[in-house]
């Protein structure tokens, strides 16, 4: 089968800037910030202050119905953005209407996620509750506490439940994966369904990210790694600044983002108006250590070249780098050397630019939404920028795009996501010359 | 491009290798035991297949010193993807010869648990009056935390570790779809050597279902097996005795490489690959699998694999399958025979591994190579299904 071309038709999102993804593209060219004083708990005995959280979002107002009310008894946060994001995909895509033209075993899902999310309360309902008079956890007691709980118990933590909704929101019946991937999970769980569309194994995909660790023990496991920032003698919106020479660690974020996939034919023969096309999808294992990327940036250097190689396109063909851009030490200077080895160094490599700086690192759905970032940047010629870049790091020797978005003319954009672990993913996506 | 497995490692209750666990198993033997390192005084599940003491964690970790950061079901997932290796003639035949970017690995895992609950007493010096107090707990009791306390709890440590230790570079994904999981893994790595991006790949996965909060789970779930006593009849969990899921852990890993390079070494090949499919019956709201849903999505997965290796029904000799105890998985799979034909020989290795879990359909697809091995049936289908609905199934062929 010749492989075919595939359309991004539909475009969901949940961010610290928002949900509307014109309104968030909007602020993001402009510069603004999503990052402020983490809120989500008492900080006084923890060094990291600030976060970019998603503000104004009520599950049940989100999710009406039978989800909305499961979602508010016992689901965590971030299955509440993912079946959010997945729901304004299809209606982006599909409107009102069922994706009826496609068979249900001819749709797929693939999406994203991390850890669990054991919020304080759990904590103390599941632990604490349980101490015995030595101050020893009793199993015992927890068991009988569970008994007198809901069913719905043991489905808070389970991170498949996500897709298996939304594979009934979307009427899908064929594959369904979960992608475990750590932060380039969602560019992976893309990279998937791309390629099942690609080889005609599916006509329809939703598939995206969702996470959220914006609670005492997501902020700690990451802290105790020391890869959060701890700077406080800045404003909340000058914490994240990748490429700068002071960064000192990425600002934990959340959300979720979803795309509605097809074949490009079908999608034209139905109507859609496509947003943009995937055309390369590239992943590789460092095999170096868990918490570190390989050295020069191996690892990310091959992901770009495996997508560029899947795309079939020579690196110049390129006009915009979407950076994993953590803003921790490390990754910034080895993904700046991955992208010299891949594109030639400065004045021949493409613009770059860290979305992270806005919205924060949302950790297994950072490719989902930053993915969406890419396709506005596409589709509205402008590129966004690097906030908070002012003090550029001699390592760090690219165009960054500092400050501010930049109008910019070009065709292809590659997203980077880099996942402890070692896993590396690189997205390919081009802009739709189309009637948009 | 043909995709064969040239070796398989098990770590289970039974045994370290499918031919070992497949043995005892026909010998009338289980695994499933008194707990012992893994017993929950709470629950009603006294018995289930807890990995045997025979397995030593430290004869496999590639670095002793990693061991610290590994969960059990991490070791058991590093210990088999070596003994897989191992089994299809050593490191150096099966990767000796490649570039590493065309080394792989995908596997099939769920959630890593803390299962010594390492920040418990940080928590417990933070308690007041039954609450958190967080300042307390951010000043005194986090300094007091491995700092690798998310290392030990990444999904992809086993990806990572023998990623690490192998070198493989190329093609990848960590699967989180339950028992379904360990048979997309085989199916995303034969997929990976058609697109032609890698010339061998471990496949597998790996869990554990014997830990606190998963068990608290089950049993409110109502889904745990009610049986005091060992629970399974002859039958086991395909029969009226699926009444509930015994658990199990453990993890299974296949090396996968084209047909022609395997032959080209002078691998022992165990079996070929002649089809990959899944189908989705997307659970509902607090219920497991769907059975008709169930039913209908593995007629599709099956149909579609059939199609694809160009048989019928009856050109199936034996399918193994991941049926964990749980009354609707039973009914789904019990539509096996009509789906093949009425003579098939239907398996369930969890009624003598309980269910591992995402290890489940792991299990299964290990087990299909020394099934096939007696030569009493020239195909095999394997099938998994995850409690959120997705089935998986590929059909095996043994090798001439």
């Amino acid at each position: 089968m010749t492989p075919r071309r595939v359309a991004v038709t539909g475009m969901g999102l949940i961010c610290p800037l928002g949900r509307d993804p014109e309104a968030v593209f909007r602020d993001m060219i402009a510069g603004r910030s999503g990052v402020s004083a983490l809120d989500a708990f008492d900080t006084t005995g923890f060094e990291v202050k600030v976060a970019a959280r998603v503000r104004d979002f009520d599950p049940g107002a989100a999710l009406p119905g039978e989800l909305g009310a499961f979602l508010e008894r016992g689901l965590d946060r971030k299955t509440a953005f993912g079946l959010a994001a997945a729901g304004d995909a299809l209606a982006s895509a599909f409107g009102a209407a069922a994706p009826s033209s496609v068979p249900p075993a001819r749709r797929g899902v693939h999406l994203a996620t991390g850890l669990t999310s054991t919020e304080v309360p759990e904590a103390e309902q599941d632990f604490l509750a349980h101490l015995d008079g030595r101050g020893a956890y009793d199993p015992r007691s927890a068991g009988r506490a569970a008994a007198r709980n809901d069913g719905l118990f043991a489905y808070r933590h389970m991170t498949d439940l996500c897709a298996a909704l939304v594979a009934r929101r979307a009427g899908a019946a064929g594959p369904v994966l979960t992608n475990h991937g750590a932060c380039a999970a969602a560019a992976q769980a893309i990279g998937h369904a791309f390629h099942d569309l690609r080889e005609g194994e599916i006509d329809l995909a939703v598939c995206g990210g969702f996470e959220s660790m914006i609670h005492p023990f997501g902020v700690l496991s990451f802290a105790l790694l020391g890869a959060l920032s701890t700077t406080t003698d800045r404003p909340p919106e000058a914490v994240s600044r990748p490429f700068d020479r002071t960064r000192d660690g990425f600002v934990i974020g959340e959300g979720a983002a979803m795309f509605v996939l097809e074949p490009l034919d079908l999608a034209l023969a139905r109507g859609a108006r496509p947003l943009a096309e995937i055309v390369g999808y590239g992943s590789s294992l460092d095999a170096f250590r868990v918490t570190a990327p390989a050295p020069h940036g191996a690892g990310a250097a091959r992901a770009m070249r495996s997508a560029l190689r899947d795309a079939g396109l020579p690196p110049e063909a390129v006009g915009y780098i979407n950076a994993h851009g953590t803003a921790t030490p490390l990754n910034d200077a080895h993904e700046t050397e991955a992208i010299r080895a891949v594109f030639g160094g400065p004045g021949r490599a493409p613009p770059v630019s860290s979305t992270k700086s806005m919205i924060g690192h949302a950790v297994a759905a950072a490719g989902a939404v930053e993915g969406v970032a890419v396709v506005q940047a596409l589709r509205h010629q402008v590129l966004p920028p690097t906030l908070n870049l002012r003090d550029p790091d001699p390592e760090c020797d690219l165009d960054y795009v500092p400050l501010v978005g930049r109008p910019a003319s070009f065709e292809y954009a590659v997203s980077n996501s880099f996942g402890f672990g070692g896993q590396n993913a690189s997205l390919v996506f081009r802009r739709w010359e189309g009637p948009a | 491009m043909r995709a064969v497995l040239t070796g398989a490692g098990m770590v289970s209750a039974l045994g370290l290798s499918p031919e070992e666990v497949w043995g005892r198993w026909r010998r009338g033997e289980t695994g499933i035991r008194p707990l012992e390192r893994t017993r929950e005084p709470w629950t009603p599940i006294a018995y289930g297949g807890e990995v045997a003491a025979g397995f030593k964690p430290g004869d496999h970790a590639f670095h002793r010193k990693m061991l610290k950061v590994m969960s059990w079901p991490v070791r058991f997932g590093v210990g088999a993807a070596r003994l897989a290796v191992a089994d299809a003639g050593g490191e150096q035949a099966v990767w000796g010869d490649l570039p590493d970017l065309r080394r792989g690995m995908f596997t099939g895992a769920a959630l890593t648990v803390d299962e010594d609950n390492e920040f418990l007493p940080a928590l417990r010096d933070a308690e007041a009056d039954g609450r958190l107090d967080l300042v307390r707990f951010g000043r005194e009791g986090v300094p007091t935390i491995n700092p690798l306390w998310l290392v030990k709890g990444l999904t992809n440590n086993v990806l990572a570790l023998v990623a690490q230790g192998y070198g493989l570079r190329g093609p990848n994904d960590n699967i989180g779809n339950g028992r379904a999981g360990g048979i997309q893994a085989l199916a995303e790595a034969q997929w990976a050597l058609r697109d032609g991006g890698a010339d061998a790949l471990l496949a597998g996965g790996h869990d554990t279902q014997l830990y606190m909060e998963k068990l608290v789970g089950l049993h409110l779930l109502g889904r745990l097996h009610p049986a005091a006593e060992p629970p399974w009849g002859e039958c086991g969990p395909l029969g009226p005795g699926a009444l509930g899921i015994v658990p199990g852990e453990g993890a299974a890993f296949v090396v996968v490489e084209p047909e022609e390079r395997a032959r080209g070494r002078g691998a022992r090949v165990r079996a070929r690959v002649l089809a990959c499919a899944d189908a989705c019956a997307p659970a509902g709201l607090g219920e497991p699998l769907p059975v008709d849903l169930g039913r209908e999505a593995l007629a599709r997965a099956v149909g579609r694999a059939l199609d694809e290796a160009g048989l019928r029904g009856d050109d199936v000799g034996v399918a193994l399958v991941s049926a964990s105890g749980d009354p609707a998985e039973a009914a789904v799979f019990g539509v096996l025979p009509e789906l093949l034909h009425p003579g098939v020989d239907l398996l369930a290795p969890a009624g003598v591994l309980g269910d591992g879990g995402a290890a489940g359909g792991a299990f299964a697809l290990a087990l299909a190579l020394p099934v096939l091995a007696e030569g009493r049936h020239r195909r095999a289908l394997v099938a998994a299904a995850s409690d959120t609905g997705e089935i998986a199934v590929t059909l095996l062929e043994a090798a001439p």
